[in-house]
């Protein structure tokens, strides 16, 4: 199956209809079998879910992902895990691993609550 | 005694403004209670994180506010733009940035307040907007949703796909999506599809060249010659017969055809929307049109509720064609008596709104006051003699729409404000108000 990352960089894009970048990769089973980096930023937002459908795209792992294009994404059958954040190696390792959680936030998740560092003047 | 640092956290959370500081990498280090209500992050999930992957404005990494501020060293003040809330809402939000310097006058920081201008955005709409967007009324969650993705969906060159019953206002939204796309100064073409016989209808839309039948004494452009750089609207596609759906098809995957008695291929610069009134997904297993050609057509798929679902829409659409045909007769009928209201209200309409819009007209012929009586109503409503249950209001019919989503949701507000596709805090008022909560 192929899952497609909005990227900024090498972390997740914040949001989804303002990625420049996505990733797309490969995955047998456990493993990560191949993966190309695809430039979307001549494309409108709600053109996303079809280009990505035409590359056999059948998952989406991003972190904001407008409501509008949750439904067009549904149209063309592509699952949409939202509300993750991190990096892309990391994320897709834990997908791997340990399976994503819709809304996790940031992935892999903090072990410990980090005290409360505030700013200091 | 309250050390100076927890001092600090209480004052920045009895702010009603959301507030947040970022160090010069960006990373959050201050987040406090307004700011936690208004993006749905928690302060833990907030701190240290990047403060564009938490708040997720339009402008995040292009023209960030608070980069031109710590690069320039000046504020910004009530600058409007929206976020993504963590429930992937959007949220429109007016902000303001300074820089943050050390003692040494070093710029250490930035910090960033913002005020949720969803509720203002709301009621202003509420009071000016009267819920209306191109020439289509409506304040029914589903229908402001399309008017939200309208202008995207114009924009693109997708093909879509309007479903709705008759008179539930289809073409109304293919002639917006038409002016509001970039191919607006092009033709719009209307065809209706179920009207034609199969062999009229092929050279209607693809036309014919001269000789292609004893009757062609002359080349005809079909309707996607006419509607070249523009828009073609075709209604009734449910009606069109396989011959004809595997041109289509042709059309809108090589954007090319054959006219009839030709041999060569027309290249076709043409935006397709199409309509229905039936379910095509449904003809597509019973084997009347093809699956293919479906996938095709249902890249953006708009539905549009019966009258019968918004009810709540009744009175506006009222109030609009009693102020349209005002405007057209020279009449000025101020309303609708409270029993024709009733009535009104509480009728099925198995035409739509174009029934409800011929239910105006009829009984601007006959109404000669201000206000439009019982006795003006087509005798098929008069017939219904008015029910003495006691009528329900505008307000009744939104409160038990409200509460039926809050069931299917199971209670959830955040889920059932997402399907009402109104702001979590709307719902919140709206329910106060109702005494529900
Ligand atoms: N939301 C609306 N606000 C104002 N007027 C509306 C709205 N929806 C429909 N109308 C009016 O109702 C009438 C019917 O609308 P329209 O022709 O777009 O419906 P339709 O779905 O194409 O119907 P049909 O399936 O019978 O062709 C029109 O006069 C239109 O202006
Ligand atoms: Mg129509």
């Amino acid at each position: 199956m192929k899952v497609a990352i909005p990227i900024n960089g090498d972390r997740i894009a914040p949001r989804l209809s303002l990625a420049k970048e996505v990733v797309v990769a490969e995955l047998k089973g456990r493993r990560e079998v191949g993966r190309e980096r695809l430039n979307i930023s001549g494309l409108y937002p709600m053109e996303i879910p079809d280009f990505l459908a035409s590359k056999g795209v059948t998952k989406v792992i991003a972190a904001g992902v407008d409501w509008y294009l949750q439904e067009i994404f549904r149209l063309h059958n592509i699952d949409v895990t939202w509300g993750i954040m991190g990096n892309v190696d990391e994320v897709l390792n834990f997908y791997l691993t340990e399976g994503l959680q819709m809304g996790m936030g940031l992935c892999p998740p903090r072990r410990s609550r980090r005290r409360f560092r505030g700013f200091h003047f | 005694m309250v050390r100076e640092k927890d001092y600090f956290n209480i004052i920045l959370d009895s702010i009603a403004d959301g507030v947040f500081t970022v160090d010069k990498q960006w990373r959050i280090t201050t987040f406090n209670k307004a700011a936690e209500r208004i993006t749905g992050f928690t302060r833990e999930e907030a701190i240290g994180q990047y403060c564009y992957e938490i708040f997720r404005t339009n402008v995040c990494l292009e023209r960030c506010a608070l980069r031109e501020t710590m690069q320039s060293g000046q504020d910004i003040i009530n600058k409007e733009l929206n976020i993504l809330d963590k429930y992937n809402r959007e949220i429109p939000v007016s902000i303001s940035t300074a820089v943050l310097r050390d003692e040494k006058g070093e710029i250490i920081g930035g910090v960033e307040t913002f005020r949720d201008l969803s509720l203002i955005k709301e009621l202003d709409k509420e009071i000016h907007e009267k819920y209306s967007f191109q020439d289509i009324i409506s304040k029914h969650p589903s229908i402001v949703n399309i008017f939200r993705i309208l202008p995207d969906i114009a924009r693109s060159e997708a093909t879509v796909l309007i479903q709705g019953e008759s008179g539930t206002g289809k073409e109304l939204i293919a002639q917006a999506i038409h002016n509001l796309s970039p191919r607006k100064d092009g033709p719009l073409v209307k065809v209706n599809c179920g009207a034609l016989p199969e062999t009229l209808l092929e050279s209607e839309l693809f036309g014919y060249l001269r000789g292609a039948f004893t009757d062609a004494k002359r080349d005809k452009p079909g309707r996607f010659k006419l509607a070249e750089g523009g828009t073609i609207f075709l209604d009734e596609i449910g009606d069109i017969p396989a011959g004809i759906q595997a041109k289509l098809l042709r059309v809108l995957e090589n954007k090319e055809y054959e006219p009839l008695g030709g041999t060569s291929t027309i290249k076709a610069d043409v935006r397709v929307v199409t309509a229905t009134n039936k379910d095509l997904e449904r003809l597509v297993k019973l084997g009347q049109f093809r699956e293919d050609l479906y996938y095709r057509l249902n890249v953006v798929k708009i539905e549009l509720p019966s009258l019968r679902e918004r009810r709540m829409d009744i009175p506006l659409l009222i109030e609009h064609f009693i102020e349209r045909f005002n405007k057209k007769t020279g009449k000025e009928i101020r309303g609708v008596s409270d029993e024709v209201m009733k009535i009104l209200l509480n009728h099925p309409y198995p035409g739509n709104i174009r029934e409800l819009e011929n239910i105006i007209e009829h009984a601007f012929i006959l109404c000669k006051g201000p206000q439009i009586q019982w006795e003006h109503l087509p005798s098929y409503l008069r017939n219904q003699k008015p029910s003495t249950t006691e009528r329900r209001s505008i307000r009744e019919i939104e409160k038990e729409h409200i509460i039926n989503t809050l069931q299917r949701c199971s209670g959830n507000m955040t889920k059932a404000a997402q399907e009402l596709g109104i702001h979590r805090t709307t719902l919140w008022r709206k329910l106060k108000k109702m005494g529900s909560i």
